[in-house]
């Protein structure tokens, strides 16, 4: 049974989702990664997944957002399955609806701050007016850096220029990526923000981060735990959130020496 | 010391390779040419031909020279983007307390390795270059008194200096800025800065610029006892050392250039959009790349002017070859293996492009658009070099610019530049298709 968010339309529908990556050193062996997924993710909500660390949750981002192929089972976004896109197909799709914001690496390092923000739009084959730039970059107070490269950029710098691309090129679902790993706590917050406001305006985000606060923020929180959901509990309670992961990891940790 | 100097080069094999590959190819060019011309020489003195004594001097000392200016500017570029990408290593060796100056050391120990083994490398293919060498003297008309490549002991002194010497003061300066790099830059994903010339860069061009002047002058402005033809070759060597010049000072010649042409260009395609920036942004790694193809084509300009308005002298690509075969040997190979080592960088970039919704058709366009860039900035440097050469060593020669200019073989001048085109967008693209074999968000966290 897929473990969902009763009443609320689904923008992502993960159905035994299993995910397994070859074992370095050992070709024919499979370190297996997800096990089963079966997960509703709400459209227009803030959805957080959290976990101990190799609990998968990053995997799970990446086979919802296409970057990663599951092994088995089906991923649907927005309705569409798109493990059964060819990779033209799936570019396209992503450039129209999905927007990314990861740790780090998310800006094409030869591109200008303005045109990493227009960038989704053109490789969609339309143009944003200039005056949707500037106003994302205003909003987001990066407008003094619209003609720097990526590497004049401080690391929350960065950050705001990938949710300026999100703010101006509203796609329908964002997938965030640990988006404040590397941030300090100011420069996280403001991210937090932006991600928490993204949902009034029509997008949904799905957000992986570690840390129970800015998991807190979320409308719901998936717990991950050795590559199972573990728990879904509401947002808002980082201490719960804490408990949960901890629960997770001991769980896995009781497993892992029974095993 | 030399654990971390072996544990480094081991570590760093598959980006040495290419180092490697360049200097080997370097090396055997160079040392077979000269092995070439001592057996000429030698077989000329057994025979009393002091005829073909004097021309395997010149002959055999303008490959080499050409050969050696080549293998030296091809291989500092490659040692230098090898260095480059080994940046953060570097940096870390500091932090952790080992001092720049050993940094230094280590990595010109390397490259004395790195000289060392190429040189060893090249013994067996330098006899090759120089049978072929040879037989391509004999096509020209040299008798070159039955002479044949045998082997001595010092062919392999030869190939073990042709190894090192470039190896060694190719990779001088970029060992002493890898050093000096400071630590949390060497960690950051710098672009290119618009740097100022060096010191020794600079003295090493306003000497250059003494020689393009002290040519000149006399080339094209003085009566010569010698007559028309020694101030044709005094407006020849003007051109040379101009040439040498302008390569020299690539970062501030090749990058404007390649700015300019590409701003003229009206299209709004998403991917020249995407090559023109990734062009303009790593300006260092553009120019790399445009330098081996621009100094063969260069070269080979200067030459057929000259072949054109020499009397009883000819320009076709069999005489091209004869002097300048070489050049082209190591300025491809040199040319290929910068495309090869800059890969890494180049997938990161398309991998977050791919990430934001590229397809591969994108992708792929916009690296073969690179390669349409690279070879359009060599193809433009060459027809300024040529413009260049074809004015003032007709003014030397005085004969009517636009005559000569007339005779010469465009042909092979646009076959030599469609190679170039075809060389760097093929290899462009074929690295594009291995990098989108790699799934995008696994190149992005490497």
């Amino acid at each position: 049974m897929p473990q969902n968010f009763k009443s609320l339309t689904p923008c992502i529908s993960l159905r035994g989702v299993n995910m397994g990556f070859p074992s370095p050193g050992r070709r024919r062996e499979t370190t297996q990664v997800l096990h089963d997924i079966s997960l509703d993710i709400p459209e227009g909500r803030l959805t957080a997944i959290v976990g101990p660390s190799g609990s998968g949750k990053s995997t799970l981002l990446l086979c919802a957002a296409g970057l990663e192929q599951a092994t088995s089972g089906s991923v649907k976004v927005l309705g569409t399955n798109i493990l059964e896109l060819n990779p033209r197909e799936l570019a396209a799709f992503r450039s129209e609806n999905i927007g990314f914001v990861f740790q780090e690496y998310n800006l094409v390092s030869s591109l200008s701050v303005e045109d990493n923000i227009a960038l989704p739009a053109r490789l969609a084959g339309h143009r944003i007016p200039r005056a949707t730039v500037a106003e994302a970059m205003s909003r987001l107070g990066i407008s003094k850096l619209a003609r720097r490269r990526p590497d004049r950029l401080s690391g929350g710098e960065r950050q705001r220029v990938a949710i300026a691309r999100v703010v101006a090129n509203q796609p329908r679902i964002v997938f965030a990526d640990e988006p404040t790993g590397a941030l300090d706590l100011k420069s996280g917050h403001v991210v937090l923000d932006w991600l928490q406001a993204l949902p009034a305006q029509g997008t949904s985000v799905l957000m992986v981060t570690h840390d129970p606060h800015a998991a807190a923020r979320a409308d719901h929180v998936v717990v991950l735990g050795s590559g199972r959901v573990h728990r879904i509990l509401p947002g808002g309670d980082a201490q719960a959130v804490g408990e949960a992961v901890l629960a997770a990891q001991a769980e896995d940790e009781t497993v892992g020496s029974g095993s | 010391m030399i654990r971390l100097v072996l544990a480094d080069i081991r570590m760093q094999a598959s980006m040495w390779l290419w180092a490697l590959l360049c200097a080997v190819v370097g090396a055997a060019c160079v040392a077979g040419s000269l092995i070439a011309m001592f057996t000429s020489i030698s077989a000329a003195q057994s025979a009393g031909d002091s005829r073909v004594v004097s021309a395997s001097i010149a002959l055999g000392g303008n490959i080499v020279f050409f050969t050696v200016i080549a293998a030296m500017g091809i291989i500092s570029s490659t040692v230098g983007l090898t260095l480059t990408t080994q940046r953060r290593e570097h940096a870390l060796w500091v932090i952790l307390g080992i001092p720049r100056h050993r940094v230094k050391a280590i990595l010109r120990i390397e490259l004395i390795v790195l000289g060392l083994v190429a040189g060893t490398l090249a013994i067996a293919p330098a006899y090759l270059v120089a049978g072929i060498t040879l037989k391509q003297w004999a096509v020209t008309g040299l008798d070159l008194n039955n002479a044949s490549v045998a082997f001595h002991a010092w062919h392999v002194c030869i190939s073990l200096l042709a190894g090192i010497i470039p190896c060694v003061l190719g990779g001088w300066g970029v060992s002493a800025r890898a050093a000096r790099t400071p630590e949390m830059r060497a960690f950051r994903d710098a672009t290119d800065s618009a740097a100022k010339p060096g010191i020794a860069r600079s003295i090493f061009a306003l000497c250059l610029l003494a020689g393009v002047v002290g040519m000149w002058i006399p080339g094209l402005g003085l009566e010569l006892v010698g007559g028309l033809a020694q101030r044709t070759a005094f407006a020849f060597a003007g051109n040379l050392f101009l040439i040498c010049l302008l390569l020299l000072m690539g970062p501030w010649v090749l990058t404007p250039l390649m700015k300019l042409w590409t701003a003229l260009v009206p299209s709004r395609n998403v991917a020249w959009h995407l090559a023109v920036q990734s062009c303009r942004a790593r300006a260092a790694r553009s120019v790399t790349t445009v330098l081996p193809f621009a100094l063969s084509l260069s070269l080979v300009g200067l030459f057929i002017v000259m072949g054109n308005v020499m009397p009883n002298s000819t320009a076709g690509m069999g005489d091209v070859l004869v002097v300048l075969g070489w050049v082209f040997v190591v300025a491809w190979v040199g040319g290929l293996a910068v495309i090869a080592l800059v890969g890494k960088e180049r997938g990161r970039d398309s991998a977050l492009i791919s990430v934001a919704g590229a397809g591969p058709g994108v992708i792929a366009q916009s690296a073969i658009l690179e390669g349409v860039i690279y070879a359009g900035t060599a193809i433009a440097f060459g027809a300024l070099t040529l413009t260049i050469t074809g004015f003032t060593i007709a003014a030397g020669a005085r004969i009517d610019a636009l005559s000569l200019f007339a005779g010469i073989p465009w042909i092979i001048l646009g076959t030599l530049a469609l190679a170039t085109l075809v060389t760097t967008c093929l290899a462009l693209a074929i690295q594009s298709a291995l990098a989108t074999r790699t799934i995008a968000v696994r190149a992005l966290r490497t």
